[in-house]
This record gives C-alpha cells, structure tokens and sequence, in this order.
C-alpha cells in the first residue's frame, strides 16, 4: 500500500558537489514520517524518519550566496571585458554582434537576480538520536522556515507540544555542573581574537584604489607608472594576506572573511591571467621596444587596443571586489565594556 | 515487524516495505533507445538493451512514489521502430545479394 505524500517545497544539493552530480534531494510528508527522496537520472533512495524520532532541526545561515554571486559578478566582468576588447580590436560592432554581446551579459546578470530574491541561503540539520542527516533540499531561509513550519506542525501533532510553564520549570531546575579542570580528550582549547578592521579596511582601499589606477591606464599608459603600480600591487597583496591570516578564529563577521578571501584570490587570478595573456599579445605585436618614459597615445588596433582591454578588465574587477569589501566592513565596531573602540581597536585580545 | 521478517523482505527486492534503493529502469531504456537515434550504427544495440529493460523489469516497483510507466511506453515505440528499420535495412541488402 503506498503512502500519501505531500511535497514540501525545495529541491536541492549542496554547492561543491552540485557541478560533479546530478543527484537531489526531495521532501515528503507522510502521516507518520518525513520521507528524504536522494533522487539522480538513473535511481533514487530513500530515508524515512517518524515524527516521533525527530529530535531538533537546526537552521544555520552560510556564506553560500557570497560565493555565487562573486563568481557570477566576476563572470559578469569578464565578459564585458571581452566584449571592451573584441569592439576595440575589430574597430566597432554590427547589431547583431550586441545582441549576442547582450545575450552572455544577461545570463549572469539573470542568476544574480535570481539568486537575490531567493534570499540568504543556510544549511538544516535534522536531528534523530541516531544521526544527524543535512536537509540539502531547503538551501534558503525563507523556504526553510516555511517548510519547516509545516513540519513543526506534523511533529507536535505526534510529540505533543511542549508547553511554556514545562519548559520554564525545566529551566529553573538547579543543574548540577562538575567541573573537570581539563577539556575532553580531542577537543582544542580554540581563541577567539577580537579583530579591528584597520588592516581589512587598509587592503580593500588598496584594491579599490588598483581598481582606478588600471581604469587610468585605460587611457594612457606609461612605463613609470607601470612600475609604481607594480609595487602598489605588492603592497596590497600584503595587505590582504595578512588579512586573512589574521581573520582566523576572530570576531570578524563570516561574511567580511569570506570576502576577504575572495578577493585575495580575485586579485591574484585577474593578475596572473590577464597579465600573461596582455604579454603574449604585446610580444607577438611588438616591433621594436618602446620608450618607458613616453606616453603613449590611445589607438583602436593591435597593441594598445589589448592594453585598454586588459586594464578595462583590472579596474572594473579591482573597484568591484574592493567597493564591496568595505560594503562589508560597514556596520562592523569592536565593542569593550559598552563602548564602541570600532577602529581604533589595538589589534587583537585574547577571548578564551 | 520482527528482525526476521525485515530481513526476509529485504531479500526480496520487490518488497516496498524494505526496499530503500530503487533504479529507474525506465529512464534507462528510454535514455538507451534515444541515443540509438543519436548513434544510428550502434542504434541495433541500444534497441535490443532498451527492449531488454522494458520485458525484464516492467511490473519491478520503479519509486516509493506514484511512478507512471510512459517512459517504458515511449522507448518501446522508439526501439520498435529502429529496430523495424534495421529489418527493413536486413532485407533489402539480402534479398539484394540473393537476386
């Protein structure tokens, strides 16, 4: 005799794995159970879980939407970039090559969209005595909580419900501690450092100001600039990585690190990558080397065209990862016995 | 259910009550007669692996869910139908070599 099931919203696999797998997970409601369904093209399984066994779901918010939408901002840059050099190097464009043109912007542009009205995205555990299994299914806060509305309701209908002067009573009650002196065997004693924000501010006005120091160049280039771009670089790079290195196990807000780390990385890979592909084209096009000290004039073609390009490509990418940074530091105030110190803190205290 | 019976109807792999893996052996034979179209020389291969998903395992339970068998149903038609042409193909070189 089957079941019947009622569908709860949501369909889903966690982020790392969503590019290796086709698999997903569905909800079920039945009388009695929850039924998780893992289903991919070619066969699915099941897990059931009563009501009565279901102990706790936890929601917890991550920093998932960060990452999509870094990666399809920074998609979104690069194409533009591209389209910049290939108007630049053919000298303009027919329409029909802007509708295509438009055609790739608007494919990042739709998922950011996308992905900012679905809302934040957490991951939920559901907790039995036995396991503890991820609900991968409810990726966002908003579904999660509507879902796990419904199934709130089923598990009261078979638990019963837990009324406020039980749990008030139960909170009362002495609870007796003893004290070991010594942490379990396997567990850490970890610190949390309290951080300001002066270093992480310093870095993301570092790759904000690279960002309009390689929009400058989009105009004209010369090779002292060049040179002292090269060091601003250098000085940035330390910057963020002793950002990052510094972030770990503080107070910092989980979405200020994670950005910190994407735009280390952001930064490293725009270099490196357009560098290289700006060298290869400067050698192939070079006939004789130019003079560092003269400045040079903009022409739509060859060379110059793939410089204006490139740095096109730097400075929207460097603008967008420093300005959003200090979008994220906003808000942000180390605060010592009720007084805000904010950005003025001394560096790091010891918590534990 | 007792231990016994639970691992007597894990045995029996059309048992819904114990059964907690389930291969859609529908979207096999549909995925295998699709991409004889799409290879046509290995197309005689695919039908018969179709044909075969579709007689061996049509009343095996395909989900825990309602699962309509139409997918059986459209990948019998497609292997039906490359398989008639490569009788037609047979008959034609045949007859051909015997005239």
């Amino acid at each position: 005799m089957e079941a019947n099931y009622v569908r709860l919203p949501g369909r889903g696999k966690p982020l790392a794995i969503s590019l290796l797998s086709s698999e997903a997970q569905r909800l079920f409601l039945s009388d009695d159970h929850l039924l998780v369904l893992r289903q991919n093209r070619a066969e699915e399984s099941h897990k059931k879980f009563n009501y009565k066994d279901i102990q706790a779901v936890t929601v917890q918010s991550n920093s998932e939407l960060t990452w999509i939408l870094s990666f399809n901002a920074l998609l979104l840059a690069f194409i533009i970039g591209v389209g910049i050099i290939t108007i630049n190097a053919s000298g303009g464009t027919s329409p029909s090559g802007l509708i295509i043109w438009g055609f790739f912007i608007a494919i990042p542009l739709i998922f950011i969209a996308k992905n900012l009205i679905q809302g934040k995205t957490c991951s939920v555990r559901l907790h039995t005595a036995v396991q503890v299994l991820e609900l991968t299914s409810l990726r966002r806060i908003g579904q999660a909580r509507s879902s796990l509305e419904i199934l709130r309701q089923r598990i009261e209908a078979a638990q019963g419900q837990w009324q406020s002067e039980e749990m008030t009573a139960e909170s009362d009650e002495p609870v007796e501690v003893k004290a070991s002196g010594s942490l379990p065997r396997g567990i850490k004693k970890e610190t949390v450092k309290v951080l300001g924000v002066s270093n992480h501010r310093m870095a993301f006005v570092g790759v904000v100001l690279l960002g309009i120091t390689n929009s400058i160049n989009m105009l004209l280039s010369n090779g002292v600039k060049d040179a002292v771009d090269a060091l601003f670089l250098l000085v940035v790079i330390g910057f963020l990585f002793t950002s990052v290195i510094r972030q770990h196990n503080s107070t910092l807000p989980d979405r200020v690190k994670s950005w910190s780390w994407v735009t280390l990385v952001g930064v490293g890979i725009t270099y490196m990558m357009l560098m290289y592909v700006d060298s290869f084209v400067t050698a192939f096009n070079m006939d004789d080397p130019p003079d560092i000290f003269e400045i040079q004039s903009i022409s739509l073609s060859g060379t110059t065209a793939w410089h204006i390009g490139v740095s096109g490509i730097l400075g929207v990418t460097h603008l967008f990862l420093g300005a959003l940074g200090l979008l994220h530091l906003r808000g942000y105030k180390v605060v010592e016995e009720g007084v805000a110190i904010g950005e003025s803190s001394p560096g790091e205290t010891d918590l534990s | 259910m007792c231990t016994a019976c639970l691992e007597n109807a894990a045995a029996d792999g059309d048992n819904r009550v114990a059964t907690q893996r389930y291969v859609h052996y529908d979207s096999l034979a549909l995925v295998f007669a699709v991409a004889g179209i799409l290879v046509i020389p290995f197309s005689f291969i695919t039908a018969c692996i179709s044909f075969y998903f579709i007689v061996r395992y049509w009343k095996k339970p395909l989900s825990i869910l309602p699962r309509k068998r139409w997918r059986y149903v459209v990948a019998g038609i497609i292997s039906l139908v490359t398989l008639g042409f490569w009788a037609v193909g047979f008959t034609s070189v045949v007859g051909g070599f015997l005239v």
